[in-house]
């Protein structure tokens, strides 16, 4: 076979470019669609449990939907929804300005969106984690109790996996530096694409966390 | 503060971006991940668990009161699954990216590599190996619930309790069940979704390379920790683990209740990985009217996977809650309801059913064309058949509720819902008939598995349809008629198809094809016993046996031991299978007459090296055409590279 002066076939440098660029292609289209379909998926979940709830109120089994005075302390429920609203609306907000290029933010204040996104999912995870300790209630007393003890661990979980997604995004831009450059998520490098990919990816996802976070909130400290 | 406006350094400190990767110090054998350290890791991760669950509940009353501590169960097993991961080396980039490394890139020359032994044992990226990982652990699985569906034809050679004692027979039936339900739910989309997706597509790599092996590695554990359950007492629930007695039930129910849902975790992450990979990883010129008709049963299979599963993920968490949390979810005398598990199981549970149809049809129409060198008679047909099957089956799950005790004002709009599905399935069907008519078809081994699993589809339908009517639903009901009817449309079709794709992609895989004559045999031996099995019991079903009890009227005997018998060489008729793949495996392997496509295909699988190098192609290929194009002159289906050659690539073969 022919080779070119640095050991290739011709053709192979151009082959090779080409590969590369429709991988970029790939990668961010992957992560749009993974971050799309792990929302559609823990939507699945988390429908789960909303049917448990309105299956088991519907039926009011032995007229024991929820026994008098279980509700979930709102000091508890309005604080962790307080920061995780806050970590959402943060994070969606710093990627959003970055992601169209908005000449006032810069990376540092991505950092420090991300990182303080980051502790404030943790602690609203570690908080509704240590209120199910002490909820007053045995877990099998109703089933609102049930449903309750069953819904809120995996929401914590929800939390913990926002909280870990931000930090490594926030552990990858202090390693790598040049990834938060100024042409925002545009920049055509194999890098750079898929931390875009997945910053834009955890947007998604502190929104969906944020929604279900509403939802349980309504579900647990409003409805009766 | 500044802007970071530094251009992209050749090397950055992690060694990785904008160059080649910095090489790594090698680690002894025994410190890096291997599947050693995944069984030390697996039995540390018990024991800390089981550990804990004391510590937890040693005071608990019910602990106390029974003896049996649920919760040191639970978290062994899954703190012996977390191990387990940990030791394979699932774990390791997951912990990497806390500190900001990033996965190594491809290393110059990483295509031409190819796979040795030890890569098979490990956690590896090449979907390749994790294909032929899945294709073995599948076929470990199928052969050990196998060995217990002949346990229980053994038991029901007599009316009368002669082997098992009752307890016994039901843990058996109940690990044969689950075995064969929880794990085949992966038995296409495992090995040959994992495997040929890319390829077919043209895709040098998945999308998320550690999920798709992270989906392999949860199987083993899951299927330990099933097969586990009979020391601690097995489950008396069968497959379906209804409630209440899931909760009533010993410690096999946990087992069960992990594994399960363990298994669900598998599909949802393999599943996700294989529609993030069809979406964004085809290669130029694949557009969706080109897709090979497997990628697109994979798709809508790897779709239900991916939105059922989470529902089974939480029925079986919360039944795991109220065995050990004493939540009351399925407990009416508390609040709950035990119809609230089977609805959230059968919301899963009958995409299931799908979930394990639609890889066979897929397989079933992507060899007829090859052997019946024609055109797909109806290609966006039978895709929209597909879609309408996985659509149409979150609909139906009720009808699994016809005699639990459902409003029976309900009962119509489900048997609409049920029957209606038989529309597109029948839509499949028929597609199957259009490219079979008038062909002048191959009769090669991998066709007439085929054919079989056409054959067998159409009863396994046809009595499916008695089914969905809730008349002669609620007299069949339970009976041995139901058990005929799930054989035949998920071991009839499924399985048949499975060893057709076995066949068919095994001399791609390994380069080496298997014995055609003891293929033969093996197809005339499976297909002509597993109609004497099951055939009967669509009359003994009628006769009025029920499914799950050892004990039956005598007058059933001669029945029953004609069903035992035909089983048994059933398991004889696997055993020439496991001889011939053996033999050509290992004893005799020589390669595959003539090398590259013995069949002749025009798919994008057969085009590259046969068995294809670590990155599938040299270049991403560019297709040009549709795979199906047989018989009409059409140009080959693609070319490797962005630019068309002078000489488009021979990939005909010979027939």
């Amino acid at each position: 076979m022919t080779t070119t002066a640095g050991g290739m076939a011709p053709g192979e440098a151009e082959n090779r470019a080409r590969d590369l660029s429709l991988e970029r292609t790939s990668i961010r289209g992957a992560y749009w669609t993974g971050s799309r379909l792990f929302v559609a998926l823990s939507a699945m979940l988390f429908g789960s449990a909303v049917f448990a709830y309105f299956y088991l109120h519907s039926l009011d089994n032995d007229t024991l939907w929820r026994a008098p005075g279980q509700r979930e302390s709102a000091f508890v429920s309005v604080s962790v929804l307080a920061m995780v609203l806050v970590g959402a609306a943060l994070f969606w907000f710093y990627t959003w300005s970055w992601q169209s290029g908005r000449a006032r933010t810069n990376s540092a204040d991505w950092r420090v969106a991300c990182g303080i996104a980051a502790v404030l999912f943790l602690v609203a995870a570690i908080t509704q984690l240590a209120s199910m300790t002490n909820t007053g209630w045995a877990p099998g007393s109703s089933g609102f109790a049930s449903v309750y003890v069953a819904t809120m661990p995996l929401f914590a979980i929800y939390c913990l996996a926002a909280a870990y997604w931000l930090e490594t995004l926030l552990a990858r831009s202090l390693r790598v530096r040049w990834v938060l450059s100024p042409e925002g998520p545009n920049r055509d490098d194999r890098i750079q694409v898929a931390f875009a990919g997945s910053a834009l990816g955890a947007k998604a996802f502190v929104v969906f966390v944020g929604l279900v976070n509403i939802v349980l909130f309504i579900l647990f400290s409003v409805l009766n | 503060m500044a802007m970071d406006t530094t251009a992209p350094p050749a090397v950055d400190k992690a060694g990785n971006p904008g160059g080649p990767p910095a090489p790594r110090a090698e680690r002894p054998w025994w410190l890096a991940p291997n599947l050693l350290l995944a069984f030390v890791g697996a039995a540390a991760g018990y024991a800390l668990g089981h550990m804990v669950g004391n510590w937890i509940a040693h005071t608990y009353q019910q602990v106390q009161g029974e003896g049996d501590n649920n919760h040191a169960l639970v978290l062994g097993y899954l703190f012996a699954t977390f191990g387990w991961l940990a030791g394979i080396g699932a774990l390791n980039y997951p912990f990497q990216k806390l500190f900001g490394y990033a996965p190594p890139t491809e290393a110059e020359g990483a295509h031409e590599r190819k796979p040795t032994l030890r890569s098979y044992f490990s956690y590896t990226l090449d979907h390749k190996v994790v294909g032929v990982q899945y294709l073995v652990g599948m076929l470990v699985y199928f052969f050990v619930a196998g060995l217990f569906a002949m346990a229980i034809r053994s038991e029901l050679l007599s009316p009368t309790r002669h082997l098992l004692a009752p307890g016994t027979y039901l843990e058996v039936v109940g690990e044969h069940g689950t075995m064969m339900m929880m794990m085949m739910t992966s038995v296409i989309l495992g090995p040959f979704g994992n495997y040929l997706v890319p390829l077919m597509i043209g895709s040098r790599r998945m999308a998320y390379p550690r999920l798709e092996a992270l989906s392999f590695w949860i199987t083993p554990a899951s299927f330990i920790i099933l097969l586990s359950g009979i020391i601690v007492g097995g489950f008396p629930t069968g497959w379906t683990g209804y409630a209440p007695l899931s909760i009533e039930a010993g410690q096999g129910e946990d087992a069960y209740l992990v594994a399960f849902g363990l298994m669900a975790l598998s599909m949802i992450v393999g599943g996700f990985n294989i529609i993030c990979t069809v979406i964004n990883y085809r290669a130029p010129g694949m557009t969706w009217s080109r897709l090979p008709i497997f990628v697109w049963s994979m798709l809508v299979t790897a779709m239900l996977m991916v939105l059922a599963a989470p529902v089974l993920v939480a029925a079986t968490y919360m039944s795991l809650l109220d065995r050990t949390v004493q939540t009351a979810l399925f407990d009416a005398q508390h609040g709950g309801s035990s119809y609230l598990w089977e609805n959230l199981f059968w919301f899963f549970g009958h995409p299931e059913v799908y979930i394990l149809a639609l890889p066979g049809f897929g397989i079933a129409l992507e060899l007829l064309t090859v052997f019946a060198r024609k055109p797909l008679f109806g290609y966006r047909t039978a895709v929209a058949g597909m879609v309408g099957v996985g659509t149409l089956s979150f609909f139906v799950w009720q009808h699994h509720l016809f005699d639990s005790g459902m409003n029976p004002d309900m009962r119509p709009v489900v048997m609409l819902t049920t029957e209606l599905i038989s529309v597109p399935t029948g839509i499949i069907y028929l597609v199957a008939i259009g490219t079979l008519w008038r062909a002048r078809l191959r009769l090669a081994v991998p066709i007439l598995f085929v054919l079989g699993a056409l054959f067998n589809f159409l009863i396994g339908g046809i009595s499916g349809v008695f089914l969905s009517d809730v008349p002669t639903d609620t007299v069949a009901h339970g009976s041995f008629f139901v058990m005929a009817h799930f054989h035949y449309t998920i071991m009839g079709s499924l399985l048949f198809a499975f060893f057709g794709g076995i066949y068919y992609w095994l001399p791609k895989m390994t380069g080496r094809q298997l014995d055609q004559r003891l293929g033969k045999i093996h197809f005339w031996t499976l297909f002509i016993f597993f109609n004497s099995t099951f055939l009967p019991l669509f009359a003994i079903g009628e006769l009025g046996m029920p499914r799950r009890v050892f004990e039956y009227e005598k007058a059933l005997q001669s029945l029953n031991d004609w069903v035992s018998i035909s089983a048994y060489l059933i398991g004889l008729s696997m055993l020439i299978f496991v001889y011939n793949f053996v033999k050509t495996m290992f004893i005799d392997p020589r390669p595959t007459e003539p090398v590259g496509n013995p069949w002749g295909s025009r798919g994008l699988e057969w085009m590259t090296s046969t068995p294809p190098v670590a990155y599938n192609f040299a270049h991403v290929p560019t297709v040009v055409s549709s795979p199906y194009e047989y018989g009409t002159g059409a140009r080959p289906m693609a070319y490797i590279g962005g630019e068309p050659p002078g000489v488009p690539p021979q990939h005909e073969g010979v027939s």
